[in-house]
Formats: structure tokens, sequence, C-alpha cells
């Protein structure tokens, strides 16, 4: 299939003014989406997919995928003015990017995950016109134990999240790996932790969890000791990031893209995974490591490009296979079957305009979003000076209206508020939460694999070495683990033979 | 003081009435008056959301009023059935759903037989058994022979409980196949398992297996339903053709309202549906999401069908016990 031609005639097909508009609403509402807490791009879509039924197959994939990747671009807006997540894909944002809203940087942060997130979907858009076939093609190799492998390697990274205690961090990777095993046994489907209720049954629910151990915990905070705005409140200038900031971005922002990308690709996996292994491995790169957590670009600049490009790479199943990879590719592939579309690895041949002109409208609708974002920075830094007595009922709202609205079950909201508590309990502590809510993720989904991978070997831990990409992936994880020892061991030795002024050893 | 306690009374009357009122359905109204909400005990987009949106419009069309579809996801469909199962019986709470007795077989139900009835039965999901394209059975036969002599051959399903899990695991244990089955998260996931080759074979839904094998990538070796009810090439073979003497469950899906429900109300759904069932449209559409038309009154479901298939299902799980 000629590349070049199939893009020209996907931009031929999009330049009407309907489709132009349908784009638009979509990367619209997919900000707004993205922007408000707890409100994700799954309920605008299933909200939206019924308006859809009257236009052309490619005009509502155009529109829906709108909604997906432009909730990238904004997820990451209350993550960095209130340290609330919009969207789980902007948990790792909160970290340093609020960090440099109090230190009077917001415009920079918010600038810097614009142009981030633009970068990276471009990139993703470039690399699934190519490589979808292909990349589809090896993806299936992934059997579950290269899923294992891939989380084990996640997990040698989760640490790095920490800025703090590594004691802490792990002690909150336990309680998240706990957390994840309430709910069904996936292997026997026995009912683990769930004390009866039907609710619990599949699990406390990643989406509540996260926004009350961010959002509600968040607003409680600032209940119990009042916020120091007086840097907030100084003038803020500079509300682009500086060349200072573009230079320490670019790495990020290239590693950002490659990872989110071929972790979006794959199934389960992800945004959310791709943003905290985009944050740990820049932080392990950094000449300065101790700089995360305080404020550092990096840590925004590139876990907001890995979740757009992530985006981006969960069309190369949908599209070149038709298997969709998370639960929002599955509303697309109910779109397109309910316009008469079967997406399969047949797609492309039989409806090009339908491939061709959602990839083309990718382009357009990232320029679009770059356009929305960038000049809003200035609109959204000024909520900052809104005052917390009325910021903070808002965003308890939206999360309320969030964790109700992923299940219609009012349960959700109820383990919701118990997080909120927990998490307020935690962050006094000193505990971090980012690694439990890792965990929360991580944990389930390596137990499956793990299960499975013995099944799927007769019992044998083998599987694991014979097979070439999991056995290079435990060893990059095993490599990783050795030089953190490694590097542990020399720091402390430095520090006794300074302490000790050289007269130990 | 007399004038404005004059005037409440009547003013209470009004407020009274209109609680009354607006819940109920008069008998005189005719149904339905208001927005019927239709349970979805899946995730929005996935097949159950397509298969109630099409109906909704039918029902509309043959039976009056809007149909509106709600979601309930979540405890493998449980939280669904037991909402419509608690629901006011006035007809303005139904389910979309399919067989729901499993929960009850397994203890994990929060609701009892009687509290849900089968209005009707409208499609059925076809299951196919599917292999790698470059796999060295042409036939289902040659596999069948293949597995009886090689024990422990993996086969991937959609988790224990669901009704393909029952329907491939009571063809493994009757045919003698020596199947052992590993659960993944749904067809996205047999999917790439199938043609990476991490399994053998999948069980998986005739939807979901035509795209791909359209397009050359996996072999249907195998339809539960005869294959031509669901466009696949009709030499594929099936239960009835290759094991005639196998007791079969299908997989439906129903439309289902509470137990209580006046008998007036679900003639009227029931009589609705029947007709969508023989409208060529409706046919057309549901092929189109790879679901086959098949119709069965409320009566004939519950008093026949269900108990029978709780019977299987129950041997099975007494069966399956063991190798927990």
């Amino acid at each position: 299939m000629d590349v070049i031609h199939g893009l020209i005639a996907g931009f031929q097909s999009i330049f009407h003014p309907d489709i132009l508009f349908y784009c638009f609403i979509g990367v619209f509402v997919g900000t707004l989406v993205g922007v408000l807490p707890g409100i994700g791009p799954i309920g605008a879509m299933s909200i939206l997919l019924p308006s859809t039924y009257g236009i052309s197959p490619a005009a509502s994939i155009i529109m829906l995928a709108g909604i997906y990747y432009g909730a990238m671009y904004g997820g990451s807006t209350t993550s960095i003015l209130v340290n609330i997540p919009g969207e789980a894909a902007s948990v790792v944002t909160c970290l340093d990017g609020y960090q440099m809203a109090r230190q009077g940087r917001a415009g920079p942060a918010l600038g810097i995950s614009a142009m981030g997130s633009f970068i990276g979907g471009t990139f993703a858009i470039v690399a699934l016109m190519f490589l979808s076939f292909p990349l589809a093609d090896a993806a299936v190799k992934f059997g579950a134990p290269e899923f294992f492998s891939v989380m084990v390697l996640a997990m040698t990274l989760l640490t790095y999240l920490a800025s703090g205690s590594t004691f802490n961090a792990i002690l909150m990777v336990l309680v998240g790996l706990i957390l994840g095993c309430v709910g069904m046994d996936p292997i026997s489907g026995i009912p683990r932790f769930a004390f009866g209720s039907t609710t619990l049954l599949d699990g406390v629910g990643l989406v509540p969890v996260a926004m009350g151990l961010f959002g509600v915990s968040e607003v409680l905070m600032n209940i119990g000791a009042p916020q120091d705005r007086t840097v907030l409140n100084a003038k803020i200038k500079n509300l682009l990031p500086s060349r200072q900031d573009w230079k320490r971005s670019i790495g990020p922002i290239w590693r950002g893209s490659i990872m989110g990308f071929f972790l979006g690709i794959l199934p389960g996996g992800g945004a959310v995974m791709s943003t905290f292994l985009s944050y740990t491995t820049e932080k392990k790169l950094s000449k300065d490591p101790e700089k995360f957590g305080k404020g550092a670009i990096e840590g925004v600049a590139g876990p907001e490009t890995a979740n757009n490009a992530a985006a981006g790479g969960s069309f190369v199943p949908m599209m070149a296979l038709g298997i969709p990879p998370n639960a929002i590719m599955a509303l697309l592939l109910a779109a397109l079957i309910i316009h008469g579309v079967t997406p399969g690895p047949l797609l492309m041949s039989q409806h090009p305009e339908v491939f061709w002109g959602v990839i083309a409208s990718m382009y357009v609708g990232n320029i679009m979003l770059v356009f929305l974002n960038l000049p809003l920075v200035g609109l959204w830094v000024k909520i900052l000076k809104v005052p917390y007595r009325m910021l903070m009922p808002l965003i308890l709202l939206c999360c309320l209206i969030g964790a109700y609205s992923t299940n219609n079950n009012a349960m959700d909201v109820v383990i919701m508020i118990v997080f909120g508590a927990v998490g307020y309990v935690l962050r006094r502590a000193g505990y971090e939460l980012a690694p439990l809510i890792l965990a929360l993720i991580l944990g389930p989904l390596m137990e499956t694999n793990f299960r499975n991978s013995l099944t799927l070997s007769d019992g044998s831990f083998l599987i694991f070495l014979t097979r070439p990409i999991s056995a290079t992936l435990l060893v990059i994880s095993a490599l990783l683990l050795v030089s953190t020892g490694f590097s542990a061991y020399r720091k402390t030795k430095k520090r006794i033979v300074e302490e000790t002024g050289g007269a130990g050893d | 003081m007399k004038k404005s306690w004059v005037y409440a009374v009547p003013a209470f009357a009004a407020i009274l009435c209109w609680f009354l009122g607006s819940g109920v359905a008069w008998p005189a109204e005719k149904y339905p008056s208001r927005p019927v909400s239709t349970i979805v005990t899946f995730a929005p987009g996935g097949v159950s959301d397509l298969t109630m949106r099409l109906w909704s419009r039918y029902l509309e069309k043959y039976v009056g009023g809007t149909f509106v579809v709600d979601h309930k996801p979540g405890g493998g469909g449980v939280i669904g059935y037991t909402y419509v199962a608690n629901a006011r019986p006035d007809g303005y709470t139904l389910g979309n759903f399919p067989d729901y007795f499993t929960p009850v077989l397994n203890g994990t139900a929060t609701y009892k037989m009687e509290d849900l009835r089968v209005v009707a039965q409208m499609v059925i999901n076809g299951c196919v058994l599917a292999v790698s394209v470059d796999a060295p059975w042409k036939t289902f036969q040659e596999f069948a022979d293949y597995a009886r002599k090689n024990p422990g051959v993996k086969w991937a399903h959609q988790g224990v409980g669901t009704m393909i899990y029952f329907r491939t695991e009571n063809l493994n244990r009757q045919a003698g196949l020596r199947l052992i089955g590993v659960p993944l998260k749904g067809d996205a996931e047999i999917i790439p398992a199938i043609l990476g080759k991490h399994v053998t074979v999948g069980s998986l839904s005739a939807a979901s297996a035509k795209a791909q094998a359209e397009a050359g990538k996996i072999r249907i070796l195998f339809s539960f339903d005869p294959p031509k009810g669901f466009g696949l090439d009709p030499s594929i073979a099936d239960m009835a053709s290759a094991f005639p003497k196998i007791q079969d469950v299908d997989v439906p899906v129903y439309l289902v309202a509470p137990g209580k429900t006046p008998k007036e109300i679900t003639d009227v759904l029931e009589a609705g549906l029947e007709k969508a069932s023989k409208d060529p449209e409706f046919v057309k559409e549901t092929e189109k999401i790879n679901q086959m038309v098949s119709f069965l009154p409320g009566r004939v479901v519950m008093e026949q069908k269900i108990p029978k298939k709780m019977a299987i299902i129950k041997g099975l799980l007494e069966e399956t016990e063991g190798t927990k």
C-alpha cells in the first residue's frame, strides 16, 4: 500500500468543513474531559456514541478518536495546577508539575506539557502510518510470559518513583499489590477479599482509587493546612518554557515518545504504564536525580509526551488487526461495527477512507490541540488565583461525578471517599502514593500473566527464559537491579568514608 | 388563618397525588408512557451495548415509547442482574442479559431466580473454535484426533463461568479432547494468543473469528451452532453434525424483566419483540453485528430451556470443582 498516496487521499477526504468540525468537537470535548478530574474519555465517548449514528464512519471515528487523544492533552492541566490528576495517565505529572506550579513556573510546565504532547502524538501518527502492520505482527508475539517480563521490568523501576525513603516506597508497593488482590481470582473466579460485595468482585477500581488517593486527599490536605499562596500570587512571568527548559526537555520528549508508542501497542499496558516508565527512566538517566519530585521539568515533559504517544500507539493493533488493546479502543471498535465497517486485518484494504481518514485527522487534531492548549496556558494559570475555598469544592464535585460515571455504581464513590481518607493519612505520615497506584495496576496483570505462563508451560518455570523476548527483558531487569544495588552500595560506602573522615574502612 | 388553611388542603392533596402517580403506571395509561430503562451488564462499546441499542430502535418501532440503554457493569454481570431483580416491577426497568443463572449456581448471586423473568429470547451468539492459519489441522476431525493422542493441548477462553467456557468445556469432556484451558480477558486477548501461537486453539465469538478468518489469519475449525447462520463456510464442522449426541448449551441473549412485572406489560413487549424478529431489516442488522436471530417466547425459555441448561451447567460445575 503506497503510504504517501494513501495519506494524500486521507487528507483530501477530511478537508471538508463538516469532518473538520467533528474533529474539532472531538478534540475540544476531549480536552475538557481530560481537564476535569474524574471524568475520563470513556464516559464522554459512550455518551457521544449515539450521536454518531447519522454521520459517516470516518467522521464518527475521527470525532471519538479526537476525544481520546484530546483527553491526554488536557489531563495534565489540573495535575500541574492543583496536584489532582485529570485521569490515571496524568498521575505522574502531579509529582513534578505541581512543584513547578508552586515555584511560580506553572506556565512553563503547562507549555512544555502541551508541546510534548504534540510531539509525542505526531511521532505516534508517523510511526502508525509506516509501521502499523509489522508492529502489529510483532506485538502478537507477546504472550503471557513476555507480558510478565515487561511487568517485572516495570517493577524494578518502581522504587525510582519515590523521591523520599525507598523503604517507604516499597511499603506502598506492597500495599498496592495487596489491594490488587481484591476481586475475583483471575483463573478460578473465586472471590478474594470481596467481603460479599458484588462491586468488590471486580477489584477496587483504578479510577476511584486514583481519584481518592490524589484528588480527594488533596482537597482534605488543603482543608487542614491553609496553603501558602504568596508565591503563586506573585506575578507569573514567562508563561512559556525558556530555552533552558527546552534543552532539558528534548531528551525526555524523544525517549517518552518512543517508550509511550511501543507500550501503547501492548494490550493492557498503555498510557498509564508508559508515564510511570518515562518518569523513572528520566530520573535514572538524569545527572541530578534529587531534583525529581521538586520541580524538574523532565518529570513533566517525559510522561506527558509518553501518554500521548501511547494513545497513538494503541491505534496500531486496532487498525492493523482489529484487536482493541484497551477499553477505549473497544469503544471505537463498536462504533465502527455500528457503521457497518468490520475492523480487522482487512480494514486498510476494504475501507481505506476510514484508515487514512483517521490518520490524516490525527495530524489535524493534534495541531488543533496545540492551538487550543498553548494560548489557554495564560487562562489556566489564572485558575491558581481562584481562592481554594471555591476551587476545592468544585474539584471534589468533579471527582464524585467521575467516580460514579465510570460504572454508574454508587459503591465506587464510597471507595473513592475511603481512599481519600487513606490518602490523606498516608500523605501526612510522609508516604508517597505513586508507587501504590502503579503496584495496583501491575499486580493483577503480573499475577494473571505469571499463572497463565505456567499453565502454558505445564508448570515449568523455564518458559520465561526459553522464550527470547521474555528472557531479554528479564536479563535487563536483573541488570537494573544489580546496578541499583551497586550504586546504592557505592553511595553508602562514600557516605561512610565522608562521615568517618576516611579513618574507617 | 382560616383562608390559608383552606388552601393548604387542596395543595396537599395535589402534592400527594403527584407523589402517588409519578411511579405508578395506571392501567388505563398505555405502556410505555415514560422512557424505559434497559440495563446492559457490560461496559459501553461491547457487544451487549450494540445489541441493546439495536433492539431499542425496534422496540420503539413496534411497542412505542422510548427505550434508553443504561450500563451497570461489574461482578460478572451480577450487579446488573441484581439491579433489575430489585427494580420496581412496572415494566420501566428491563435488562438485556445473557444466561443469568450461573451466579445462582455458584453462589455469588445476590438475587433469586424468581426475582427475574425472561420476556423473550431474541438472538444467539455464535461460538467457534479456531487455530492459527498455519496450524497442521485442516478439519476439526484431524485436530480432535491429535488432541486425544496428545493430552494437554492448550485452549484459550474468556474465563471460567462464561457460557462460552462451559460450552467448550462440555465438548472437551464429552468428546474426550483432554484440552487444558487458559483464561484470558475476552476476544481481544484470545485472538493475539491464537495468532502468536501462545495457545493452540481458542474458543471465541463467531463475530471476531470471522473478521480474522476472512483476512486469512486464523482458521475456524468448528462452529458450535450451524455455520450458515453466522455467515461462515458451511463445510465447517458443527455440533449437530459432529457430535449429535452431546447436549449443547447455546449463548443466547434475552430481554428480562423483574419477576413480578404484570403479564400485560411483558405480553406487549414479547409481541413487539416477536414482530421485530420477523422484520427483515432487524435480521439484517443483527447479522451485521454477527448474531443470529432466534426468537423464543418467554414462557418456553423459563419453563423448559433455563431449567434444562441449569441442570447441565450444574453438572459441569460439580465436575470442574475437582480441577480448581
